[in-house]
C-alpha cells in the first residue's frame, strides 16, 4: 500500500470508525478500493490547500473539492456495504 | 501521469464505427455510475482517441476542455482530473462486474495513463470441417494460411542502437512470418493512415486475427531481443520469448535470421 492510499485509509478510519474493520478487509483484497483510499487523500489535500490559498478563485475550489471529497466518500462507502 | 506506460501488448487497432456507438451509447445510458461532468470526461478521452488524437490526452487538456480550468491550470495543485479519473475507472469496472458484464466491448482506463484502450469480447473460431487434419507442419501452415499477425515494434526509440537492431529483428520476423503462410501487417506510423485503416478493418472480417509485438532492450551482455504474442481482439496472452545476442557490435545477421525463424515457428504454433 502506498503512503497517499494508507493516509486516505486512516483518515476514512477516523472519519468512520464504525466502519474500520470493513474498510481494512477491503483494502486487503480491492485494489480499486485503495484507488479510491488514494483519490480521497489527495482530495483532502487539495481541499486544505485550496482552503489556505489567497488566490482569488481560492474559495470556488475549496468548495468544489469539499463536494468532491464527500462524493468520494459515497464512492467509498458503497464499495463496503 | 502524463507519460504513457510502456505495454508489452499492441493495442487495439481501433474498429471505429463499432467501437463509438457502443461508447456513446454506454455513456448515455444509466446503468454506468458516473456524474454528467464525468461522462463529458470519458467522452472525450474517447472521442479524441478514435479521432486519432490520443497523444493530445493529457491531464493538462482534460482540465481546460472537460473541467474548465484556465490557461494557468496545474494538475499539481488542482488535482482534479486524476481524482475524477480514478472514479471513472472505479464505475468502470463496478459496470463491467454487473450490467456490462456481457458488452461486446469495453473501455478501460489504465491507472497512470487517461487514454483509454479498448477491448473486444473474444469471436467463436470457424469449426474445422469433420476429419480435418490438425497435425503436423503442413496443419500449422494451412492454420497460418488464414491468420493476420499484426506486427508492432515496441523498442525504446531513445536506444537508437537498440532500434537499428529491433529494425532488423522486425524485418527478419515479417519475412520468416510471411514463410510460414501468415497474412503479416506492420503498425505504421502515425503518418501512415492508409495501412492503419487496412488494420483496423481487419476486425470486421471473419478470420482470426494476433497482434506480435517486438522489442529489442539494451543488456550488459549485448541485446535482448523479445516478442509477445496475443489475440487481438480478446486481449488473450497467447505466449511471449526472448533471446540475447551476446557479442559484437553490429550483431550477426545470420544470428537474427534464426532468431526470427524461430519466432514465426513458435507463433504458428501457438495459433495452429
Amino acid at each position: 500500500m502506498g503512503r497517499s492510499e494508507r493516509r486516505g485509509l486512516a483518515r476514512l478510519m477516523l472519519r468512520y470508525p464504525e466502519r474500520r474493520e470493513a474498510f481494512r478487509r477491503k483494502a486487503a483484497d480491492d485494489p480499486y478500493f485503495l484507488e479510491l483510499c488514494d483519490a480521497y487523500e489527495a482530495t483532502c489535500e487539495a481541499a486544505e490547500y485550496w482552503a489556505r490559498s489567497s488566490e482569488p478563485f481560492a474559495p470556488e475550489r475549496t468548495c468544489e473539492y469539499r463536494r468532491l471529497a464527500t462524493d468520494v466518500e459515497e464512492d467509498i462507502l458503497r464499495k463496503v456495504v | 501521469m502524463d507519460a504513457d506506460p510502456p505495454s508489452p501488448m499492441a493495442p487495439h487497432p481501433l474498429a471505429e464505427q463499432e467501437v463509438g456507438e457502443a461508447m456513446r451509447s454506454l455513456v448515455a445510458g444509466n446503468a454506468l455510475r458516473l456524474s454528467e461532468r464525468n461522462r463529458r470526461f470519458l467522452s472525450f478521452v474517447v472521442d479524441e482517441t478514435l479521432a486519432g488524437r490520443a497523444g493530445r490526452i493529457k491531464a493538462y487538456a482534460i482540465g481546460v476542455d472537460v473541467f474548465g480550468r484556465g490557461s494557468d491550470f496545474d494538475p499539481g495543485t488542482d488535482p482534479i482530473v486524476r481524482i475524477e479519473a480514478t472514479r471513472i475507472r472505479t464505475a468502470l469496472a463496478a459496470y463491467y462486474e454487473g450490467a456490462g458484464a456481457q458488452d461486446a466491448i469495453r473501455v478501460l482506463l489504465r491507472p497512470g495513463s487517461y487514454i483509454p484502450e479498448f477491448e473486444f469480447a473474444r469471436a467463436a473460431s470457424p469449426a474445422l470441417p469433420p476429419g480435418a487434419d490438425t497435425g503436423g507442419p503442413q496443419a500449422d501452415q494451412r492454420a497460418a494460411a488464414r491468420t493476420a499477425l499484426v506486427v508492432t515494434h515496441r523498442t525504446d526509440r531513445r536506444d537508437r542502437c537498440a532500434v537499428a537492431t529491433g529494425e532488423l529483428y522486425l524485418q527478419a520476423v515479417v519475412r520468416a512470418a510471411a514463410g510460414q503462410g501468415f497474412r503479416v501487417f506492420v503498425t505504421p506510423p502515425p503518418a501512415r493512415r492508409a495501412a492503419a485503416q487496412a488494420i483496423r478493418a481487419l476486425l470486421h472480417h471473419p478470420e482470426d486475427v494476433y497482434a506480435l509485438d517486438l522489442a529489442v532492450f539494451g543488456i550488459a551482455e549485448g541485446r535482448r531481443c523479445a516478442w509477445s504474442l496475443c489475440d487481438l481482439r480478446s486481449g488473450e496472452f497467447l505466449g511471449s520469448d526472448f533471446v540475447d545476442l551476446v557479442g559484437g557490435e553490429p550483431p550477426e545477421a545470420a544470428g537474427i535470421d534464426r532468431q526470427a525463424a524461430s519466432v514465426a515457428r513458435r507463433v504458428a504454433d501457438a495459433v495452429a
